[in-house]
């Protein structure tokens, strides 16, 4: 069998291609409602329940979302559920709870380092600003690439020439819609593009589990080791206790301060919306992981059952294990559906993208460029500013996204660029709005401290003898705990001389 | 600890969890777009 052997045809594309420009035409048709700032990056605040769910969904599940989530279930089997439980569990407390998003909310901020002005001063939320951009368009880096191997799997189009074009092509499309119409043009699209995906992914494990068969599903494959498969505190997992500790930690800190998820409760019409949002949206986490993961171990059971397809997982030019999953399913979904599908894939990278691209353009502006500029910026120049931010973040992807290597597999990359951020983040605005001793050089130390989470990149952390403290991850949880502690103590030994008025 | 029942009462659980979501977000949904762009209207004239 040949390895890129596909179902998709000129019928599919078509389809692809008319269904892409539908985002287009909705920035263009939105863009009379964007007058100031705040409709442009929080729609007003107008985001009713079941829109800002239809919208958080959208956002976090992208095609990059399913790439990596495919991507550990291809890898580790049903141990990879592990990750979808501790997530849903983490996003339906902070939705009983509302851990930090009420209050968030509440506090009226467009973005998470203004709170931090609002509790730390002007200079922790520049510092904050800077570190959020950092580590939120790093975190972005692989989307593209990820975006083109999907599309090589799916297609069996597989010259990169021509796939870095049509990537480039896409994403400058984003671009364009994103500039155009802001948050308003994102939620529409968030909109359409979790229906659309959601019935496409539901209909696509339909096709799955028939061609794999429901029992044959929970069989262990004959390549991997048994007890690892199903349990992610086994030794021979990928996973182990310092993994699932670390998941835990991600998610809970992720779950209530990744900016474009928070965008969202921030967005919402009142803090008690925002709440609504995340218990229901609990619900969604959950599929956005386990189903990819089922499609992913779905296409190693069938790798493993084809010798072409297992010998080209294997050996030195072993082909990456991203390729699992989309080149599964362009040989078992009839055509025309895969069309279909690989629109709602399509979607989904475009609806991630503009997100996170309104993301870190608002912060750049609103926590970096205006404290800096003492906040004398009209809201028109704050406009246009976040707009040239779209377009610059844009150019950076493209050249970062289409032209590196991913140093790590994908969804450890993301983890690890997302502690630089979390890590500092989750302890200030934790003990911001829950700690009255915490003090702004304490919230300084903390955020400079999540910078230890790079050394999660570094050269050391691969090959397969590597030390367990010398990991990704073991460094990662290690951070957490620095940036804790430097919290802590540098509060306790550096006090404000004035308690800020958000915690009275 | 049985992870083969665990796992598969996630993958039940997510399948019907999520299909009705789907269908109460899109009824849903497709009215709070109306209200959004009520907001929104009444928003921009205020503006101008």
């Amino acid at each position: 069998m040949d390895v890129f052997a596909t179902n998709f045809s000129t019928i599919d594309w078509i389809i692809v291609f008319v269904y892409i420009c539908i985002p287009l035409a909705i920035g263009i048709a939105v863009r009379k409602y964007i007058k100031q700032l705040s409709d442009f990056i929080v729609a007003g605040r107008t985001l009713r329940l079941f829109l800002a769910i239809a919208t958080m969904a959208g956002t976090e599940l992208g095609l990059v979302t399913v790439m990596y989530n495919s991507e550990l279930g291809f890898r580790n089997g049903f141990s990879a559920f592990h990750v979808a439980l501790i997530e849903s569990v983490c996003i339906l407390a902070i939705g009983l709870t509302g851990f930090i998003v009420y209050r968030l909310r509440q506090l009226r901020v467009m973005t998470i380092p203004e709170f931090y002005e609002k509790r730390f001063g002007r200079k922790t939320r520049i510092i904050g600003g800077v570190i959020l951009a950092l580590g939120g368009i790093l975190n972005m880096g692989l989307f593209l690439q990820a975006g083109a191997r999907f599309m090589m799997g799916v297609t069996g189009y597989i010259n990169p020439a021509g796939l870095k074009l049509f990537m480039s092509a896409m994403l400058i499309m984003v671009l364009i819609y994103t500039v155009l119409g802001g948050m308003v043009s994102v939620v529409l699209n968030d909109f359409l593009q979790f229906i659309v995906l959601s019935v496409g992914m539901l209909i696509g494990s339909y096709f799955i589990i028939d061609r794999i068969g429901w029992e044959k599903l929970f069989e262990i494959p004959a390549a991997v080791d048994k007890t690892s498969w199903f349990n992610p505190l086994s030794e021979g997992a990928d996973f182990g206790i310092i993994y699932v500790t670390f998941m835990v930690i991600t998610s809970l800190a992720a779950g209530a301060l990744w900016q474009s998820a928070t965008l969202r409760a921030l967005a919402a019409k009142t803090p008690k919306v925002a709440k609504q949002l995340y218990t229901w949206s609990s619900i969604s986490f959950m599929a956005r992981r386990v189903i990819p993961m089922l499609w992913g171990i779905g296409a190693f059971i069938f790798v493993s059952q084809t010798p072409e397809l297992f010998m080209a997982f294997q050996g030195t030019d072993a082909l990456n294990t991203q390729f699992g999953m989309p080149i599964f399913i362009a040989k078992i979904i009839p055509t025309g559906f895969l069309g279909l599908l690989t629109a709602g894939m399509f979607a989904a990278f475009m609806s991630t993208h503009d997100s996170y691209l309104l993301s870190w353009s608002s912060v750049i502006t609103q926590d970096i460029i205006a404290p800096i500029k003492k906040n004398e910026l009209s809201d028109k120049m704050r406009l246009v500013i976040t707009r040239v931010c779209i377009v610059c973040i844009g150019i950076f992807l493209l050249i970062w996204g289409l032209w590196f290597e991913a140093p790590v597999s994908l969804w450890n990359y993301m983890a690890v660029t997302g502690t630089i951020y979390l890590s500092g983040a989750f302890s200030v605005i934790v003990a911001g709005l829950y700690w009255k001793k915490a003090s702004s050089t304490g919230a300084v130390i903390a955020l400079f401290a999540g910078l230890l989470a790079i050394l999660g990149l570094g050269p050391w952390t691969r090959g397969d003898n590597v030390s367990w403290y010398f990991t990704d991850v073991f460094i990662s949880v290690m951070t957490y705990i620095i940036v804790f502690s430097g919290m802590i103590i540098g509060s306790l030994m550096f006090p404000d001389k004035k308690i800020a008025e958000v915690t009275k | 600890m049985n992870w083969v029942i665990l796992w598969k009462f996630v993958l039940i659980f997510t399948f019907f969890a999520y299909s009705i979501l789907v269908i109460v977000v899109f009824f849903g949904g497709i009215k709070n777009i109306i209200e959004m762009f009520k907001d929104l209207t009444e928003s921009a004239k205020q503006s101008e």
